[in-house]
């Protein structure tokens, strides 16, 4: 009896010893992931990571727009390669002085390059001069040029947008269109927007048809149905929606679906992403005018690199874009 | 300190014990210590920030009050509380990497430093009275100063969200920690009670079957044995020095029970010696017994001696004069020693009286070797045996009826035989006659009597032989050693 005791007695010792160390690991786990957690930012921890040659700020408007996805990823998709690391500032789209704030932050902070998207605040020129009397190499992007030529600046045009969408409605409607055209938030008369005045000369073409109204939806992941049921409730008569960004086309898009008037309202949306590609394919969507805000990203990466290899500053680029219709099935 | 001892494995047992229990607090303690670490450790950043707020809150202070002032205690507050902002902002990252919160930090970091960069020009310009330059400075430091606190607010949210995150999976571990040190400290309390009691029962178990052991023995059961026990350590000393008293006791019960057996042999020899004196006191007292007022008898045959003297009767004369002679010999006390010579003349005096008395009915034949005349022998031994052969082996007979009567010298003895032709003794009879325990009077007590008084006298080293059968006549031989000094003593 004593024997087995004994030997009992090491076992409890070996099992206690087991549970000790798996307490031990426990805390050590628990532990290391926190401070893992913390080490991501740490101040602690300046000196991991690689380190890049430049330091460049995006500052675009805090939307679920794709087209500022697409420009994100345009300018971070060669900047590891070229030693470049993208810091973002995401400002409210409805306060548009905060990209003001945040292209204030960025002089201060003495980063080497902006990127700035900006609407049509005016104010294009006056940052260019303080950037270079910064010597911050500056690169202002965006769907609007600035006057004076827009030396540097690096877009989709507006105007060329609302041209190809009214070619688009004209293409299936013909005289018979009857558009409503729904614009971003940023600007003021509706009818002044570039888009507006694209699709206005695409019209000239039919007479007969004609822009209904034309609305500006509010920031907001609703702001697309809002305005496209206001619209289309105070204009029975509009048979096709023209839409200046990609969640303004597809808020309509459900509207339209909503209310049952598939093919009987056609949309002519803008850029892409699953759920505009999936509605194009399935026909609600009867084209979209997608801008290449990728390839918007890369050139104003390979702008800031001009600049900071101390070559001429760039002359504007537009980057264009292409449409995006229903793929037929092969017959 | 042996580690063999009992104090010895009791304090390793208590420190083996101590040690498990110390090992549960200390890991315990370490563990709330690391949670508490951590804890501060999750808002350490948020803190750095909330002192750099500070910090740049009072530089800003200090400046504006600079400005305002040109006071040399703001001024002195300004070096202070930019000077520590400088340090503090050292902590700062300072390098390019692909990390938002990073990059965040060198724009902070940067940011203060064109923001003290603009504040130290200010003074300078405040100091050198350029009112447009200090006012200028004054507003772009503000400026600066704005997007450093934009900076750190967003650095705060950023650091916060990221220590709930990091909080949330600590939170969630923690009740893990907590129950598994809990389990931990009560593990380790029970394996120290089962270690307690199980090392108690084995340091008690051997001494409990030691008291049991004891207590046998104490019975006077030494047959139960110790279990083997072969520990070194007191116990087991204890335990073989009691196996060896108890072996010790047991031999030495043996011994005392083989002495016993020794001296109950010798009590046994000590009582038959008893019982041969008491035999012989016997035999004493039958010849006591015979003597009947020998000195009255005595005188009396002298007188008569005297008056057949005087009255010249001459063969009335030697009768009385041998008779007397006889009856003086037979009255010699029976312990007493006699040379052989004299127990020939007493039995030749008493074949004279039974010549008398008999005429030619017996003949009797004396030869004597007189290399044993001197030998010592118990008085009255020959005479009689020559009245038993006469008065039971010849009885019946009328006539030829003889006595032979012989002393042969052998080496180391003497022997006496007295034989005659009479009815013998069928061999039962002598053996029982032989034997101590005969007390039958079939041939009378004389014979007994001298073969006892032989053997006692001897000290068993002389015996009686009886040589004969049923009507072969009857030899007695008497073997006497010749006597070993000591003997008569």
């Amino acid at each position: 009896m004593r024997l087995p005791l004994f030997r009992a007695s090491w076992l409890f010792v070996l099992l206690f010893g087991l549970a000790l160390a798996g307490a031990t690991v426990m805390n050590i786990i628990l532990i290391s992931q926190t401070r893992k957690a913390l080490d991501e930012g740490i101040l602690g921890n300046k000196t991991s990571g690689t380190v890049f040659q430049y330091h460049l700020a995006l500052v675009i408007p805090d939307s679920q727009d794709s087209f500022f996805d697409g420009l994100r990823e345009g300018v971070a998709g060669g900047a590891a390669a070229a030693g470049v690391a993208v810091q973002i500032f995401r400002y409210h789209a409805n306060v548009p002085d905060e990209a003001e704030t945040y292209f204030q932050l960025c002089l201060t902070s003495r980063v080497d390059g902006i990127i700035l998207y900006a609407g049509t605040d005016g104010r294009m020129e006056s940052r260019r001069d303080q950037a270079a009397e910064d010597d911050v190499a500056f690169i202002p992007v965006g769907t609007l040029a600035p006057p004076l030529g827009g030396q540097g600046f690096i877009g989709s045009s507006s105007l060329l947008q609302g041209i190809e969408s009214g070619n688009q409605l004209t293409q299936r409607l013909g005289k018979a269109a009857r558009v409503g055209l729904l614009l971003t938030s940023d600007g003021e008369n509706p009818l002044d927007d570039p888009v507006s005045l694209g699709v206005s000369v695409a019209l000239q073409s039919f007479p007969g048809a004609k822009i209904v109204q034309a609305a500006r939806a509010q920031p907001g992941i609703l702001s697309g149905e809002e305005a496209a049921s206001a619209l289309l409730r105070e204009n029975p008569s509009i048979n096709v929606l023209v839409c200046a960004s990609a969640p303004i086309t597809e808020g309509a898009a459900q509207v339209v679906v909503d209310q049952g008037r598939v093919g009987q309202v056609q949309i002519i949306g803008t850029d892409r992403s699953p759920t505009i590609d999936r509605l194009v394919d399935k026909g609600v969507i009867a084209a979209s005018i997608v801008r290449d805000s990728r390839k918007m990203g890369a050139e104003a990466l390979k702008a800031f690199l001009s600049a900071g290899n101390g070559k001429p500053f760039v002359k504007p680029v537009e980057v264009g874009f292409t449409v995006r219709v229903r793929q037929e099935p092969p017959k | 300190m042996r580690s063999g001892t009992v104090r010895g494995k009791i304090l390793a047992n208590s420190t083996l014990i101590l040690v498990l229990m110390a090992a549960a607090s200390l890991y315990s303690g370490f563990a709330s210590l690391e949670l508490a670490r951590s804890v501060e450790v999750l808002f350490r950043n948020n803190l750095e920030m909330e002192q750099l707020q500070v910090s740049l809150d009072q530089t800003e202070a200090s400046f504006s009050e600079y400005l305002r002032t040109k006071s040399s205690d703001s001024l002195k507050d300004f070096i202070k509380s930019s000077s520590r902002l400088t340090d503090q902002s050292s902590d700062l990252n300072r390098d390019i990497h692909d990390d938002e919160i990073l990059l965040l930090q060198r724009d902070l970091s940067r940011a203060f430093d064109t923001y003290l960069q603009v504040a130290a020009g200010g003074i300078q310009a405040k100091r050198g009275r350029d009112i447009p330059g200090y006012a200028e400075r004054f507003e772009t430091a503000e400026r600066h100063a704005s997007s450093a606190r934009i900076l750190i607010a967003d650095l705060k949210d950023r650091f916060l969200s990221q220590s709930l995150q990091a909080f949330s999976l600590y939170r969630s571990l923690i009740p893990e920690v907590l129950w598994s040190n809990a389990a931990l400290v009560l593990a380790a309390a029970l394996l120290g009670f089962s270690l307690l009691v199980g090392y108690s029962r084995r340091l008690t178990d051997p001494l409990s079957r030691l008291a049991e052991t004891a207590q046998a023995v104490g019975r006077g059961d030494f047959q139960t044995s110790i279990p083997p026990w072969e520990s070194g350590d007191e116990i087991g000393t204890l335990a073989r020095t009691f196996f060896q008293m108890q072996q010790s006791v047991r031999q030495s019960f043996q011994d005392l029970r083989a002495r016993a057996e020794v001296e109950k042999t010798l009590l046994e020899e000590r009582m038959r010696v008893l019982e041969l004196k008491h035999r012989l006191k016997d035999a004493e007292l039958l010849a006591l017994q015979t003597q009947i007022n020998p000195h009255f008898l005595f005188n009396t045959l002298s007188a008569g001696i005297e008056l057949a003297g005087a009255e010249e009767a001459v063969r009335t004369e030697a009768f009385l004069e041998n008779l007397a002679v006889f009856i003086r010999y037979a009255l010699t006390p029976p312990d007493r020693f006699m040379v052989v010579a004299d127990e020939i003349e007493c039995v030749n005096r008493y074949i004279w009286l039974l010549r008398l008395r008999f005429r030619d009915r017996y003949a009797f034949d004396v030869q004597v070797d007189p290399r044993i005349l001197g030998v010592e022998v118990p008085a009255l031994i020959l005479q009689p045996l020559v009245e038993n052969s006469v008065s039971h082996g010849l009885a019946d007979r009328e006539r030829g009826g003889k006595v032979t009567i012989r002393g042969i010298w052998e080496t180391g003895r003497a022997i006496l035989t007295v034989k005659d032709n009479g009815a013998g003794m069928g061999a039962l009879d002598i053996d029982n006659l032989l034997s101590e325990n005969d007390k039958s009077p079939i041939h009378g007590i004389g014979l007994r009597n001298v073969i006892r008084r032989i053997t006692l006298s001897t000290n068993g080293r002389g015996k009686v032989e009886l040589v004969g059968g049923e009507g072969e006549g009857l030899e007695v031989r008497i073997l006497v050693p010749f006597p070993a000094e000591g003997d008569q003593a």
